[in-house]
């Protein structure tokens, strides 16, 4: 076809002048061959292979560009996600065209941002912070790093940065995501582990939501669910694995320790432990369980006497039998001993050994020798939780408040990091933020966090660094470029003379550890000496949230579990996926709805003891009569307005999301 | 007169053809009268965010200038604008509540070639169509195995967002065009 039509076409806007003036040079008919390509001028089309970055799935994918831009992105087969690429994954292009990208570092002046070239910008954030060091102490400085550095190998050289400068103050998403459950299993059998779904013949997944936190893998699930294999799901919701499930069991949220210390007392008083138990630990269990009847079950959890009979039998008989439980059971004040709980049931019943994997608790944590030294001032957090900082050793994110209100936090670098949004107590951490003497975020959004900040450093997302090289984020820098100028620029040029990751990690020599000890089975420890020690109880206790229903808030808020739409604060930039979720859903029981005179649709307002939060109304069945879920990121209904710090887990110090004590009512 | 009258005009003396029909944008008048009212004003695509409306050749002079969608290559995001845009009812005003249009759009229905499918000839697992479905679990579910998808014609719209969706390995679904418009 000629040339000059089909670039026309391919440049602007179609309009039906441009038929008529193309008519007249005899044009029309390519002009209509043109049109019917949807305008694409010839171009080169070139395939490349990465990972996807936005969750922790790391599906494999690849990107096809169209003349040197990115023109759609498909799974790739040949990697070990078989293909799969969800919603958000797919809408990453828009995040990469998006306008809403920063190009330059901003730095604040008065109430708005002034653009700022690289070097200056890394110049006045290494000043500023060799200033506060030098007037309040190095552990006066924090680091946190968000979701997108979830296993990143760029994470121990943030550590690295940290112990250069002295502060033991380096927090990652583990102060609320995942280290409840790792250390709950590795408490009970020394290591952390993962269930092998297809050894067994029942599966159990207990707070979890596959469909969308484990997308990939969720069809290994499904086919979990054929008989003569029995899918037991225990959650407050029917979720889409729940609807596969051969039995869902729906306790309140925050009573699945009762629940399970239910189900042990059957295992125990009817004989149906499968493995040799030290007669000691056996009889303690047995007496922690034994106020755990069926019908008090009942009572606190609203799961039948009649379920959890049937449950604690196809356990025991239906075997060998796996249960992977999530942050349904962790986000709570009661984690940690929920999921020793669950984990010795995993045992008891002879599963464990049959089925689990041992999977390494804790990172690698090596960079290129010499390393600096560890500081030994004690991380924020550390004392009050001695059992978490032993397992991650970081600081616990969630005392950075009121280390800032008591003047002992004076700078926080945020890298990937939301935590205006995504951390529990908004209002306070806000107010928290405004008496740092710096604030510093790294983002390639101006986020909520980032609006708030002294210094915005914009960074690239994970398709524009290698091997992707996407085209896009104009201006940003890559992550190592930026944390390693950073140390240059603090004065540890010896300690980070590399320009890229790839470079040091290349020095480090040696790919990283990730292996695990097997797991030895003889390890099952119920009573733990490590809690004792550090004055909790050792065996698996429960107690119910301390923030319980009242009259004044009856009903119970599960604040942010995982949705199809978006990962936490991210894809909001991309319009593919607010199309699939254009605004926040409160989710409850029509019974609970219509009690309170709300419609679907409805405008209301979710009220805790913290704050209250307008949302629009769902009305479903598969919600729990007594429950309210609300999503977490959004920043124009920020579920942590309603939660706050009070009744963390004592063991891990994790906030309690999933079970806080609200109401609900039109707005 | 003008184009419609040449438009109607060509409609009667130009014999029918045995072809598929084409694939309409949401709100088109059934086939026969689309054709007629449609003015070739290029409006629909002027106001189409997504640019998935395109315009037929010269091939059957009946069709010349009307707009249709390629559903492997972009779907319709039912935003309707282009049954606002239209000056002469070719594409009827349709509301953009996704309720109303799973009620009242029919722009054709999906076509599963399960031998190119990944789940279901085994070669990936996927889901893609249904989470690009705007209406999941009406117009898609998932079974099997790898969770392949199962399509729902009554509960389907026909917008050809999961034929966008699949992956350019497969590319097995396609959205044909049906007489109701």
């Amino acid at each position: 076809m000629p040339g000059a039509p089909t670039r026309l076409i391919a440049k602007k806007k179609w309009t039906r002048r441009d038929l008529l003036k193309l008519a007249q040079i005899g044009g029309v008919g390519a002009v209509g061959a043109g049109l019917a390509f949807g305008g694409r001028a010839d171009a080169v089309v070139e395939t490349r292979r990465g990972v996807c970055r936005l969750c922790t799935m790391h599906c494999g994918i690849v990107a096809t560009l169209k003349g040197g831009k990115l023109a759609r992105i498909d799974g790739d087969l040949k990697s070990n996600t078989s293909g799969f690429v969800c919603l958000n994954g797919q809408g990453y292009r828009e995040l990469l065209a998006s306008r809403a990208r920063i190009h330059t570092p901003l730095v604040r002046k008065g109430d708005h941002f002034e653009p700022v070239e690289w070097e200056a910008a890394i110049a006045l954030v290494a000043e500023r912070l060799l200033a506060i060091r030098a007037k309040k102490g190095p552990a006066s400085i924090a680091f946190e790093t968000g979701w997108p550095f979830v296993r990143h190998p760029l994470v121990p050289y943030i550590q690295r940065l940290c112990d250069a400068l002295g502060t033991p103050n380096l927090a990652t998403v583990a102060s609320l995501c995942e280290a409840t459950g790792r250390m709950g299993r590795a408490l009970v059998h020394g290591s952390n582990y993962w269930p092998m779904m297809q050894k067994a013949k029942t599966l159990v997944i207990w707070g979890a939501n596959p469909a969308h936190a484990a997308g990939p893998y969720f069809h290994q699930v499904v086919a979990a669910a054929k008989s003569p294999r029995a899918l037991i799901v225990i959650d407050p919701v029917r979720t889409e694995v729940a609807a596969h499930a051969t039995h869902h069991l729906m306790p309140r949220p925050g009573t699945d320790g009762a629940l399970a210390l239910g189900i042990l007392r059957i295992l125990i008083e009817e004989d149906r432990v499968k493995i040799p138990v030290p007669p000691s630990d056996l009889a303690d269990l047995g007496r922690l369980a034994a106020p755990y009847t069926p019908a008090e079950v009942e009572r606190l959890t609203t799961v039948s006497a009649q379920q959890v009979q049937t449950v604690a039998r196809i356990l025991s008989e239906n075997g060998p039998t796996a249960i992977w439980d999530g942050l349904g059971v962790e986000h709570h004040e009661n984690g940690v001993q929920t999921v020793r709980a669950i984990s010795v049931i995993y045992s008891l019943c002879g599963g464990l050994e049959a089925t689990a994997e041992a999977r390494p608790g804790e990172i690698d944590w090596h960079t290129p020798e010499p390393m600096p030294p560890r500081p030994t001032i004690p991380a924020i957090g550390a004392e009050e939780f001695p059992v978490f900082h032993a397992f991650q050793r970081q600081a616990q994110k969630q005392r950075f408040p009121a280390a800032i209100e008591a003047g002992a936090l004076s700078a926080l670098v945020l890298v990937g990091s939301n935590a205006l949004l995504t951390a529990p107590g908004s209002a306070r951490l806000r107010a928290a933020v405004d008496q740092l003497d710096l604030l510093v975020v790294v983002d390639p959004f101006l986020t909520a966090s980032a609006e708030q900040a002294d210094v915005v450093l914009p960074a690239t997302t994970f398709g524009e660094d290698a091997p992707l090289s996407l085209p896009g984020g104009e201006g940003a820098w890559p992550d190592d470029k930026l944390i390693f100028s950073l140390a240059r620029a603090l004065g540890f040029a010896s300690s980070f003379p590399w320009q890229t990751l790839e470079e040091a990690e290349h020095a480090r020599r040696g790919p990283r550890k990730s292996k695990a000890a097997p797991l030895d089975p003889s390890t099952l420890t119920i009573r733990s000496a490590v809690l004792e020690k550090a004055g909790q109880p050792g065996l698996p206790v429960w107690t119910p949230p301390s923030d319980a229903p009242s009259p004044e808030f009856p009903l119970i808020l599960v604040a942010g579990p995982r949705t199809r739409a978006f990962i936490n604060s991210q894809l909001r930039e991309a319009p593919s996926v607010r199309a699939k979720m254009p605004r926040p859903l409160a989710r409850l029981h029509p019974a609970a709805a219509t009690a309170r005179g709300i419609a679907d649709g409805d405008p209301v307002i979710v009220r805790t003891k913290v704050g209250s939060v307008q949302f629009w109304a769902e009305l479903s069945g598969d919600i729990h009569p007594e429950v309210v879920v609300v999503p977490h990121g959004w920043a124009e209904a920020n579920a942590n307005a309603l939660t706050d710090v009070s009744g963390l887990d004592p063991i891990s110090g994790f906030p309690a999301f999933r079970s806080r004590a609200c109401q609900i009512a039109r707005s | 007169m003008g184009l419609a009258a040449f438009g109607s005009l060509t409609w009667a003396l130009y014999p029918r053809t045995a072809r598929a029909l084409r694939l309409r944008p949401p709100g088109a008048r059934p086939p026969g009268e689309f054709e007629r009212l449609c003015i070739r004003c290029f409006r629909c695509a002027e106001v189409c965010p997504v640019a998935c409306i395109r315009f037929d050749t010269l091939a059957d002079l009946r069709d010349t200038g009307t707009p249709y969608l390629l559903p492997k290559d972009k779907g319709c995001t039912l935003c309707m604008a282009c049954t606002e845009a239209c000056p002469t009812g070719a594409l009827a005003p349709t509301s953009p509540k996704l309720d109303r249009v799973f009620v009242e759009v029919r722009m054709g229905e999906p076509i599963l070639d399960k031998r190119r499918c990944l789940p279901w000839s085994n070669q990936g697992v996927c889901r893609a169509c249904y989470y690009a479905c705007p209406y999941p679990g009406q117009a898609i579910t998932l079974a099997g195995p790898r969770q392949g998808p199962v399509f729902h014609v009554e509960s389907c719209v026909g917008c050809a967002l999961c034929s966008e969706a699949c992956p350019t390995s497969a590319k097995a679904i396609d959205i044909r065009a049906t007489r109701e418009g």
